[in-house]
């Protein structure tokens, strides 16, 4: 048995060693880090607006009276549409439509202002490119409240012809309400909801190719022994060794992160920052362990390296913070347990936004930490391979 | 040179590149594996087109016909279904918090009251969760729908009571009927996502796939810029044009299964011509490949595109403006979007084949690719011979040194 001094010592030759190959190799390091503060600077830009207002949309008035300027008028004033051009043929909106210069239009017929006096119940049509789910969903809302507000409008006018009262008028024209409130999330902005998973998920990415080259490199480069003596042929003082002092660059890449997302841009979080700081910390953990699960599957950097790229692009979707996970297939759903980021972007949730105590939350940490476990099972497989470096290495 | 000779040349690069491809078991496991492969996966992934029945719960201060049938109205759509009842908003968000429901619907005390003695108008609160939009979207919108359907048998009722029956109740409740036609696709979600990802998927296998290409002639000493077999015989053009070839007929099939023949498989939207689809595929294909040659030079090692250049997928997915609409984008990133040909490509694909548009109606995307196909072959061309030069000065020193060495010791 070794001693706690030597234990100590061989710790410290295997993470000195690392350090040099760090310093020796800074691409891959400063790769990290610029992948990050380059996509939090873009997304951030990109989302600035957060959510998507004021789609451009497009109206066909083959009426041209006052009534339907005046509809073209307070179709403008919503804050969710922007009436980007009125034209007086249908064929002209489906060209704006089609070349995407609008996501929807809306097609006010002849006679509309003659119609409507006349009680004929004039109709007006909108056309809505679902092609571009976010722009198109978000017309078609608008469009829809505009139609009914127009009813609205007319309603008012007779009632107030026939004497009622604003207060009678006021309840006979809108006798429900629907009051919307954000349970959880009270800004309703889309980048917020986006970006608290999307971009520890890509941290997660840059986590697991950086993981799988530092250890498929010592295989590719034969230096997988050396590495080994280093740590006094024990294996598992060479892989921790290793992987302390990327840790301790992920952590604080991490708690960058999560100052960047609570403190400066004040995402909302009902729970602690701290509570954020040791999840995200258990998330980075875990993406390691599954670098290290892959190049003990496939002991060839290139091969752990394409496994675990594809494997890595899968997270995004299956972890289920864009399209819900009660939406796929049943054994699509069992499968989302394989990756980390759904349970980080489950205990964001419980902690960020609903505050939920930390019963629902020690299970998922719970899970995240059993990670490193699968690593263990095939820990024989990649000692192995780090002895006798017996895989093809071209 | 003589013309049959150029053309020689570029047919023996072309065979090289293709032996290359298939002996290299990780550029096939990428082309082959990833670009057949990751389509379908996605596809299952994305099975249910969109979300259905998201679970609610119910919130009812004093139970009454009218929210019993509002209630049983909501639970008869598709978006929503209502898992339960409770009596207090406290153990309704309790249960949010659970996740076993999405959405509380509450009505109040009065709701009933005010619908009948029209002191008021009456209330829904609805809370959302908002952990994915997609959950507050179908509340929202399933709640709008029966409350519409709802508000005009009210007002109704109130018009009849009013003495107003039939036709003339009608016109005032609807005095402008509306029609909404949802053109091109469904609105769900898959049917909106899967073509970007068959255009990403093509991308982005490419990238890797020559990048790795690229980094193994490195590190096999085998120069990117020397005719195979013939070293010390210099030759850009025919070198690239002979492994884009060879990367452009390999592609050309990838595509026509990707584009045209998993979204008839997969009954996704594809209302595209054929000839529409094969005119956005040949500039696409060339923009990207060009595009990966040029950036391939830069790769030194095998696996090092890959270990960098993987993130950049999830920007090129968000730049392209399909998901977040380029009318929501500042100006700075829209014109950065389109150095990256899947920012064109994917628009292309998605007028062309979810919308029905011809060559002629995506214009503006085609002739990006184009203009970028033929930025990206000089591009190419100038980043291999910058390559050839620095390597050039590099030898000259190592030879410099080497001789002084020699020098030194036969002093």
């Amino acid at each position: 048995m070794l001693n706690h001094k030597e234990i100590f010592a061989r710790f410290r030759a295997v993470i000195k060693r690392e350090l040099s190959f760090m310093l020796r190799r800074p691409i891959y390091v400063f790769s990290a880090v610029f992948t990050m503060v380059f996509c939090s600077v873009f997304f951030f830009t990109l989302m600035d607006e957060g959510a998507p207002v004021r789609m451009p949309i497009a109206v066909v008035d083959h009426d041209q009276s006052v009534i339907s300027r005046r509809f073209i008028h307070e179709l403008n004033a919503t804050q969710g549409t922007e009436v980007a051009m009125v034209v007086p043929t249908h064929q002209e909106a489906r060209r704006a439509l089609q070349s995407n210069d609008v996501y929807a239009f809306i097609e006010i017929p002849e006679n509309f202002y003659a119609d409507l006096l006349a009680f004929r119940r004039p109709q007006v049509v909108f056309y809505v490119n679902y092609g571009y789910s976010l722009g198109g969903n978000q017309s078609y809302k608008q469009l829809l409240t505009m139609a009914n507000l127009a009813s609205g409008a007319f309603q008012q006018e007779m009632l107030k012809a026939r004497g009622k009262d604003s207060q009678f008028i006021d309840v006979m024209i809108q006798p429900i309400v629907v009051n919307g409130h954000m349970l959880t999330n009270t800004w309703s902005n889309y980048a917020v909801y986006l970006l608290s998973t999307l971009l520890p998920g890509i941290f997660g990415l840059v986590i697991l190719m950086l993981t799988i080259f530092s250890i498929g490199y010592e295989l590719k480069s034969k230096t997988s022994r050396e590495w080994l003596d280093t740590a006094g042929h024990n294996f598992h003082i060479a892989l921790i060794g290793k992987m302390i002092p990327y840790s301790i660059l992920y952590m604080s890449i991490a708690l960058g992160m999560v100052v960047m997302f609570f403190k400066f841009m004040h995402f909302p979080l009902r729970g602690s920052l701290i509570n954020m700081f040791i999840y995200i910390t258990l998330f980075t953990f875990a993406m390691q362990a599954m670098a290290v699960t892959w190049i003990s599957v496939f002991p060839v950097l290139r091969d752990a390296v394409s496994a675990g790229a594809l494997y890595g692009m899968l997270s995004f979707s299956l972890s289920g913070f864009t399209y819900p996970v009660m939406a796929m297939l049943p054994f699509v759903q069992a499968l989302t347990y394989l990756f980390p980021l759904r349970y980080y972007y489950m205990l964001y949730v419980n902690e960020a936004l609903n505050g939920a105590p930390a019963s629902m939350s020690i299970p998922l940490c719970l899970a995240l930490l059993a990670f490193p476990l699968i690593a263990v099972l095939l820990q024989g497989r990649l000692h192995r391979a780090l002895i006798y470096q017996n895989y093809p290495l071209s | 040179m003589s013309v049959k000779h150029w053309f020689q040349d570029i047919w023996f690069v072309l065979c090289h590149e293709m032996y290359r491809i298939f002996h290299d078991p990780g550029v096939s496991l990428i082309f082959f594996g990833a670009g057949l492969l990751y389509p379908i996966v996605y596809n299952v992934i994305y099975w249910n087109d969109d979300v259905e029945e998201v679970p609610i719960v119910v919130v009812e201060g004093r139970s009454s016909a009218a929210s019993r049938k509002f209630i049983h109205d909501l639970d008869a759509t598709s978006l929503v279904c209502v898992k339960t009842t409770t009596a207090t908003l406290q153990e309704a968000k309790k249960l949010v918090i659970e996740g076993k429901v999405h959405g509380i619907v509450y009505f109040p005390d009065e709701f009933n009251r005010n619908l009948t003695t029209m002191d008021d108008k009456a209330h829904i609160e609805v809370y959302n969760d908002m952990s994915t939009f997609l959950y507050m979207k179908n509340v929202t919108a399933a709640v709008n729908l029966v409350m519409l359907d709802t508000m005009h048998g009210v007002q109704m009722g109130r018009y009849s009571m009013a003495g107003m029956v039939g036709e003339s109740a009608e016109q005032l409740v609807k005095a402008v009927p509306y029609d909404a036609v949802g053109l091109y696709s469904t609105g769900g979600y898959s049917s909106f996502l899967i073509p970007a990802i068959l255009i990403m998927a093509i991308h982005q296998t490419l990238l890797f796939g020559i990048g790795m290409l690229g980094g193994t002639a490195r590190e096999e000493n085998s120069e990117l810029y020397y005719l195979p077999g013939r070293e010390h015989e210099r030759a850009f053009s025919r070198i690239i044009l002979g492994r884009a070839l060879a990367y452009f007929i390999i592609y050309f099939g990838i595509s026509a299964y990707c584009l045209i023949l998993l979204p008839i498989l997969f009954h996704m939207p594809h209302v595209g011509n054929l000839f529409s689809i094969f005119g956005m595929i040949v500039p696409f294909l060339l923009a990207t490949i060009f595009f990966c040659m040029t950036l391939s030079v830069f790769v030194r090692k095998r696996e090092t595109g890959m270990v960098v250049l993987l993130p950049t997928t999830l920007v090129f997915v968000f730049i392209a403006g399909f998901s977040w609409p380029h009318a929501a984008m500042p100006a700075f990133w829209r014109y950065f979007s389109y150095i990256i040909p899947s920012t064109f490509g994917i628009n292309a694909f998605i007028h062309i084949n979810t919308m029905g548009a011809t060559i002629g109606e995506t214009l503006f995307e085609i002739r990006g690719l184009w203009i970028q196909s033929a930025v990206y072959l000089l591009t190419a061309t100038i980043a291999l011979q910058v390559d050839a030069y620095i390597d050039k000065r590099r030898k000259l020193v190592e030879k410099e040194e080497k001789e002084g060495e020699q020098n030194n010791t036969s002093k």
